[in-house]
């Protein structure tokens, strides 16, 4: 039985690749924008963008060679976060084709995995959508 | 009437694909819609004088240009050095034109 | 530039991400691939000369909640390389293009070199790379 999509006010369909541009870091200033606006959002990944939540990046990135005592939270752990923070105001979306296509199956449980085929009812579930980069 | 929200994230390192976008903004100011023209990531480099006449085309027929003052820090670009006429913004600002119900949005 | 170095490292690609990224930034490689050649030298090229300028950026960002204190900090990134014995240079041209104060701003001990003059030196380096 399919779920319904809970209606948002924008829809960041998050399509570049990480470690390339400074797209996720715009995404991610965006989406805190919004929420502090009381919007509610949701996010839809595509491409290498899905290894953002993948669970094997832990908690917390690479030791830092030169600074070895200091912890930095994982992009999984800083997105794991704002979507607790908002509880029903914030969803994200992985596409389960490019996650599995990525090798990046696996998911932080706070995001959900959902076929391209329903697409088109996220974008019809949200008053606005932005296209951000290209696979 | 339609007002626009155009972002450009690429500047003028990324060939004529940034002219292009400005072009479309261009076009669209120059159907009487309201643009604003939002420079954010490597895209503010648009904003430097010089660096993109479509942009100043943009100005002159009565586009908005908006900087975003994190991406223009980041590169080590001061607002003083930029074109005069745009005008520095934090995401909150865009956040609230992209709620708006009358704008469009579009990410380049 | 250092008569030793033998690696050549071009950075013209700039600004990588932020957020993913943090402090593993496109220069953070550098000072252990000149430890382990036996010595680099680094241009910055078009976008990343604006790597080599002072700025009063702070690498600070809030995510929701969370203040995320460890973004990419160019300019630091570039006074690392510094002490760790790198010769940097920067492009004349891509420092031209970031604007009227961008040679005024430059870090100390970054040398300005013309725009593609070093291409002449390329054969007398073990290793080209844009990096």
């Amino acid at each position: 039985m399919p779920r319904p999509v809970p209606p948002t006010d924008v829809l960041l369909n998050l399509h570049g690749a990480p470690h390339q541009t400074d797209l996720v870091t715009s995404a991610l200033r965006l989406a805190t924008a919004l929420l502090d606006r009381g919007a509610r959002v949701q996010i839809w990944v595509c491409g290498d963008a899905t290894r953002l939540t993948g669970a094997a990046l832990g908690d917390t990135t690479p030791r830092d060679l030169s600074d070895p005592g200091r912890e930095h939270p994982s992009v999984a752990r800083v997105i794991r976060d704002l979507i607790t923070d908002h509880p029903d105001r914030l969803y994200w979306y992985v596409c389960r084709f490019c996650a599995d296509q990525r090798g990046a199956a696996e998911q932080i449980p706070e995001v959900r995995k959902r076929s391209l085929f329903v697409y088109a009812e996220h974008v019809r579930a949200a008053g606005k959508t932005l296209f951000m980069g290209v696979c | 009437m339609t007002d626009h929200l155009l972002i450009e994230t690429g500047g003028p390192q990324t060939g004529p694909a940034c002219e292009r976008f400005v072009g479309d903004a261009v076009r669209l100011a120059g159907d009487g819609h309201r643009v604003v023209l939002f420079l954010v990531e490597n895209g503010v480099t648009a904003a430097l004088p010089g660096a993109s006449p479509a942009v100043e085309t943009l100005l002159r027929d009565g586009g908005e240009l908006w900087v975003d003052t994190f991406s223009a820090a980041q590169r080590a670009l001061p607002a003083a050095d930029l074109l005069p006429a745009c005008r520095m913004v934090e995401m909150d600002e865009v956040a609230a034109e992209l709620l708006e119900p009358r704008v469009r949005a579009v990410w380049h | 530039m250092a008569d030793q170095a033998r690696w050549l490292l071009i950075v013209e690609k700039a600004y990588r991400g932020s957020v993913e990224t943090r402090y593993a930034d496109a220069l953070y490689v550098v000072p252990e691939l000149h430890r382990q050649s036996g010595g680099c030298d680094l241009v910055l090229r078009g976008p990343a000369a604006g790597y080599a300028l002072t700025t009063d950026f702070t690498p600070e960002l809030r995510i929701g909640g969370r203040t995320l204190a460890s973004l990419p900090d160019p300019a630091a990134s570039v006074t690392r390389v510094l002490a760790a014995g790198v010769t940097v240079m920067v492009e004349e041209d891509g420092l031209t293009a970031l604007g009227r104060t961008a040679r005024d701003r430059l870090l100390p001990g970054v040398r300005v070199i013309e725009g593609g003059a070093l291409a002449s030196r390329w054969p007398a380096y073990e290793q080209v790379w844009f990096l």
